[in-house]
């Protein structure tokens, strides 16, 4: 539910700066719009991208499904085990949720249960070379 | 002019009213009121948070598929005015109106019937287990009780205590330990055991104040 995802709430200035970090300025990806990214001809477009040094890692190494930016691919790999990764893979496994459901919902048409969607980490082989 | 619904809480968002959030890639985010919004942007998903419609109706809370729900709809079919079809559909609306609450009325107490039977049955078992504390163990072995006790059930049954020939007191301990001492105080001669009101006979309390003053 409306819990924080970070592993300790004490430490660092997280929670100082919340309604900071919620601006629209810094918004990140929604989960529906990287439901689109993980598209295969969406997904091969973002993970062979031109290198643009304003991006962290000039843009060689991206995670799609947490929509970041990675310095090299050790660091990507390592990011692939962390919880944070495996919780956004856990929730991209739901149907995205769209103005059509919230209208379901409210009692125009029936209501449809959310659909199981398979999402697996990107495969790493590929860039090896 | 629409009457909108709230993309968080599918609440209704009437024009002048309400929040609009239209994203980078134009996709259009309505909302009924701040609160709604401020979620939103929290990235709060409205399937797992508990006060919205997508909650209540995915988790089996309120009626989901039905006949009456098919007659709201977002179509997108131009209808030219007619005088005829518009007097017919509004008075269609009431009469929808009506059986679409009736329908959820009920699905909603048949789906809490399974809750209350299921209290029942707990209520007996419990019972059952502690009957001891208000009827000793070897009540009525022996002949000779006329004193009644009401018991959950709404059965009359001989009531051993008031000094009869069945009746053994409590032990300090035994009655400490049980959950259900806390219930009895000097000055409670009701005890409220699992939403039932169980008459215990003041001796039986006398026991009790004996009992801890030891």
């Amino acid at each position: 539910m409306g819990k924080s995802n970070s592993y300790g709430n004490h430490n660092g200035d997280s929670h100082k700066n919340k309604a900071r970090k919620w601006k629209t300025k810094r918004r990140t990806k929604d989960l529906d719009q990287i439901h689109s990214d993980l598209k295969p001809e969406v997904a091969t477009k973002l993970l062979h991208q031109e290198v643009d040094f304003d991006v962290t890692g000039c843009a060689q190494h991206y995670c799609i499904t947490c929509a970041r930016y990675f310095v090299d691919m050790r660091s990507l790999k390592e990011h692939f085990k962390t919880k944070i990764h495996k919780k956004q893979l856990r929730l991209l496994r739901e149907e995205p949720y769209t103005q059509a459901e919230a209208e379901r919902a409210a009692g125009m048409g029936s209501f449809i249960a959310p659909k199981k969607i398979e999402v697996t980490t990107q495969p790493i082989e590929e860039e090896m070379e | 002019m629409r009457i909108e619904k709230c993309y968080f809480c599918s609440g209704p968002v009437y024009p002048g009213h309400g929040n609009m959030f239209v994203r980078n890639d134009c996709k259009v985010f309505r909302f009924c009121k701040s609160k709604c919004h401020k979620n939103f942007k929290k990235k709060r998903n409205p399937r797992k948070t508990r006060w919205t419609k997508a909650f209540r109706k995915a988790a089996g809370k309120e009626l989901t598929v039905d006949n009456a729900l098919e007659f709201e709809k977002r179509r997108n079919i131009p209808l030219k005015y007619q005088r005829e079809l518009w007097s017919k559909t509004v008075e269609a609306m009431k009469k929808v109106e009506v059986i679409k609450n009736k329908r959820q009325a009920r699905f909603i107490i048949n789906r809490l019937k399974k809750g209350k039977q299921l209290d029942k049955e707990e209520a007996i078992i419990s019972v059952k287990k502690n009957i001891h504390l208000i009827r000793a163990p070897h009540a009525g072995e022996s002949a000779g009780t006329t004193n009644e006790i009401q018991d959950s059930q709404g059965m009359r049954r001989p009531d051993p205590h008031p000094m009869g020939s069945g009746f053994k007191p409590l032990s300090l301990q035994f009655i400490y330990r049980h959950p259900l001492a806390r219930c009895l105080t000097p000055t409670c001669l009701l005890m409220t055991c699992l939403k039932k009101v169980i008459w215990i006979k003041a001796s039986f309390i006398q026991v009790l104040n004996y009992n801890s003053q030891l």
